[in-house]
């Protein structure tokens, strides 16, 4: 009885119910998160830390520092705070790898020996950059 | 009887795997913010998620062939972009970003079961909402 009553709805009711329906979903979005608005970090670049406090943020699809300045052989730690899996991989030779990192998860790699610069992409969202300074 | 139970239950889960749908492409939108060319990815979620909102109210509110064949075509079409943009580097498109995402994460993985629930149960109604209406023809 009540499905038929439904099936008689008049299409003006449909109308405002869909309405409701999409104001639902797009208010769903914009209460969800900070929302990023750029492809990378506009963190400035860190100087080098005295004891393994080197650290990378993941957030909202951009490194926090992109730039980072550690010294040779410094362990790295890198945490993903974003909802979907990322790496921290250097370019070229891949001086250095974290492989996947799943969503809420930490992963360390070492810094190389070699002094120099870094740069370094997520390769599951290579458009993600960052550049590693090693002294 | 048992048809109209079965019926019933198809059409709750496929409102409620649309609702899952527009709830979980609605809750990744702001981060999805980054991949943009002319529009972002997280546009395209909020697109993706008021369209699912909009089918799982008119599988279960509306409950006629077309509102489920709209059903059907969203978790359809979700799922066959979810899979591409998973194994293929589709590039740019236009105005649309590269999405491709080589990887599988939980909110993709219930995406992606909550897509295929709602292809099978709107099937089923659509099936079902094709044979009513020859029948209701032959009753004429």
């Amino acid at each position: 009885m009540a499905g038929s009553a439904m099936r008689g709805l008049a299409p003006r009711t449909l109308g405002v119910l869909g309405a409701v329906s999409l104001l639902l979903a797009l208010s769903g979005c914009s209460d969800s998160g900070s929302g990023g608005s750029g492809s990378t970090a506009t963190a400035s670049p860190s100087s080098p830390a005295a004891g393994g406090g080197d650290t990378i943020d993941i957030k909202n699809f951009a490194f926090n520092p992109a730039s980072l300045t550690v010294k040779a052989g410094a362990v790295v730690t890198v945490t993903n705070s974003d909802s979907t899996t990322h790496t921290v991989t250097a370019t070229g030779a891949k001086a250095f790898d974290t492989g996947d990192i799943a969503p809420g998860k930490t992963a360390t790699f070492t810094a190389p020996p070699e002094a120099g610069s870094y740069p370094f992409i997520c390769t599951i969202h290579p458009f993600m950059k960052g550049t590693l300074t090693v002294v | 009887m048992q048809m109209r139970t079965a019926v019933w239950a198809a059409r709750v889960l496929a409102a409620a795997g649309l609702a899952v749908d527009a709830y979980v492409h609605a809750d990744l939108a702001p981060q999805y913010d980054a991949v943009k060319a002319t529009f972002s990815q997280g546009d395209l979620f909020r697109i993706e998620a008021a369209i699912s909102a909009l089918a799982a109210l008119l599988v279960l509110a509306w409950r006629r062939l077309p509102g489920d064949a709209f059903g059907w075509l969203v978790a359809a079409g979700g799922f066959a972009l979810l899979v591409v943009y998973r194994y293929v580097d589709v590039g740019k498109l236009g105005p649309l970003p590269n999405m491709y995402e080589p990887v599988w994460f939980t909110e993709k993985r219930v995406v992606a079961v909550a897509q295929l629930v709602t292809v099978v149960t709107a099937a089923f109604l659509v099936a079902v909402d094709v044979r009513d209406r020859r029948h209701q023809r032959h009753l004429r």
